[in-house]
């Protein structure tokens, strides 16, 4: 499925209407400036789509998709509901920002769910509840990222996990030593950043290992003083999109760049992620667009 | 490897994204100069070219120890997909970025000392082993005062010992600084000219400073592997290898990753931000 041609293309989308035009996202960062260097996960900013709270039980899987969110908030792109046996694709995606410190990267990624509630101020092993459910066949491809959904403590301490892979062994380690922020803020992906030890935008896998199944339990090397943080499974889905000046349009072409008409599979969780290249300042603008066709 | 087999491997997940990130490194070191921004503060790591006075000391790139690639992948081959550099200064004008394997270096080479330098090689390449493709290029570790003449011999990637250059080497006080140029010529190349009919260096076998520059400096051996020039600062250069130049750079297993860069004017790209994707295969 897909499209044959620069023919069948035009006919399925402007002969069929099979296209979900822009959609529009506006997010409005919040009253934290975010640090140079760092990445940040977007869905649960304020604006359009609604903020995700990171619903749920703590520790315990919650999936998210387009039409549902995490059951609580639908706070993932629109895109058409579900079309198959026809497949869904990126063919167009833009972003700017309104302020002269809002330069950075966005990636948008397709969130297949998130264990909440993991308590940054535990130093034991804190077993993960539940088994997920991904749109991507044994989690292939699927990455996982730590963000921080109430503000750490200020004591530093590292992350380590043990998850199953893509061919279902278990007891599989991080590829690093990883070491989080201390007083991350809400939002911050808090593996990321300038420090030594920090890996982003996703944590580091082991070696021989293409995506993530499941995570039976995460542990925090300190109890750093607060905080709480979620543990997001997810897949990149197309490019990285610069945004290099306040009130310039950034845009990419999907259909004639690499990688091309990136997929979006029935039910996508599609979620922005930020890296920051500046210092943004608090309640910062972000507006853009991503349109997606099938056939 | 065809086109069609890297452009699946995302798709398998065989796939790593990369940010870096440097809040600190060479600056102001003069105009049309290059710095090594191995030597700066960030992620990765800060290189400090810590080994055995003139020996040569392999770098092996794990973590963030060099620009992190992923985990180590057994029989596979990595690759670059694209990298997408970015400097948020806008004290200086147009930039030229150079993506690096840092292979290894010589370190602690005494500026001031006239006489011979023979360099240690029990330990050789573990990468590019023959040394074809393979550069020098001078790196200032402690300041160095004074322009100097400087003969560098080398074992080339054929084999042939006794190979020999004379080149120009530029005051700099500025850690990391990049202190290369032609003979009888004050403009900064970024890697020691070969001689005739070279195309690699395989080993060091010894330096002499003709008159004394002062400070101490690394010999660092790398393979190019790709190169960038940013026209604005704050403008990223969104470059994918296969799309511009229908092919993705392969890294040898154990490679260890940094940046160069050249300013057209006296400043700094600090902060100096990269993004990467690499596949394997």
């Amino acid at each position: 499925m897909g499209f044959s041609s620069f023919d069948d293309y035009t006919n399925k989308v402007t002969g069929l209407g099979q296209t979900t035009e822009a959609q529009i996202f506006n997010k409005i960062t919040g009253a934290a400036v975010y640090a140079a260097g760092r990445w940040y996960d977007f869905s649960m900013l304020a604006g359009s789509p609604v903020a995700n709270a990171w619903a749920g039980t703590a520790l315990n899987w919650r999936s998210c998709d387009e039409l549902t969110g995490n059951g609580t908030q639908i706070f993932g792109l629109q895109h058409s509901g579900n079309v198959s046996p026809a497949t869904k694709h990126a063919t167009i995606m833009g972003a700017m920002t309104a302020a002269t410190t809002g330069l950075g990267v966005i990636q948008w990624v397709d969130m297949q769910g998130y264990w909440p509630g993991i308590n940054m101020n535990l130093n034991t092993a804190q077993t993960l509840i539940g088994t997920p459910t991904l749109r991507y066949t044994n989690g292939v491809g699927v990455r996982p990222y730590l963000v921080s959904t109430v503000a750490s403590g200020a004591t530093a301490h590292n992350f380590t996990m043990s998850y199953t892979n893509q061919a279902n062994t278990a007891g599989r380690a991080l590829g690093a030593a990883v070491a989080l922020t201390a007083s991350a803020i809400a939002g911050h992906i808090s593996h990321s950043g300038t420090a030594a030890n920090n890996y982003g935008p996703f944590l580091p896998l082991a070696g021989g290992d293409t995506g993530v199944r499941n995570v039976a339990s995460v542990t925090v090397s300190a109890a750093s003083g607060a905080g709480t943080a979620a543990l997001v499974l997810a897949r990149p889905i197309g490019p990285m999109l610069p945004i290099s000046q306040a009130f310039v349009l950034s845009e990419r072409d999907l259909f004639n760049q690499l990688r091309s008409l990136p997929r979006v599979y029935d039910g996508a969780c599609l979620v922005p992620m930020f890296f920051a290249s500046a210092a943004v300042a608090a309640s910062t603008t972000f507006t853009g667009y991503k349109e997606m066709a099938w056939g | 490897m065809r086109f069609g087999d890297i452009a699946r491997l995302n798709d398998e997940g065989a796939y790593h994204i990369q940010g870096m990130f440097k809040t600190g490194g060479p600056a102001s070191f003069g105009a049309a100069r290059w710095a090594d921004m191995s030597m700066g503060a960030g992620n990765p790591k800060y290189n400090a070219y810590v080994g055995g006075q003139a020996a040569f000391t392999p770098l092996i790139g794990s973590g963030n120890d060099g620009i992190f690639t992923g985990a180590a992948q057994p029989g596979k081959r990595k690759v670059l997909w694209s990298w997408t550099p970015n400097s948020v200064s806008v004290t200086a004008g147009a930039k030229t970025y150079m993506l690096l394997d840092y292979l290894g270096f010589y370190a602690l080479i005494d500026g001031d000392d006239t006489d011979v330098q023979i360099m240690d090689n029990t330990q050789g390449l573990t990468r590019h082993v023959l040394g074809e493709g393979v550069q020098c290029m001078i790196v200032c570790t402690t300041p160095m005062v004074a322009d100097a003449v400087c003969i560098l011999t080398y074992r080339n990637s054929k084999g042939v010992s006794g190979r020999q250059v004379t080149f120009r080497l530029l005051a700099s006080t500025v850690v990391g600084c990049m202190v290369t140029a032609l003979q009888g010529s004050t403009q900064a190349i970024p890697f020691v000219p070969l001689a005739n009919g070279d195309s690699g260096i395989q080993a060091i076998e010894d330096i002499r400073c003709v008159t004394g520059a002062g400070g101490f400096f690394a010999a660092v051996l790398v393979k190019p592997i790709t190169t960038r020039i940013q026209y604005l600062p704050l403008y990223p250069v969104d470059f994918c290898e296969p799309e511009k130049r229908g092919h993705a750079e392969v890294l040898e297993d154990g490679h260890y990753l940094n940046v160069i860069c050249h300013l057209d004017t006296n400043g700094t790209v600090l902060p100096f931000q990269s993004l990467f994707e690499f596949n394997w295969v």
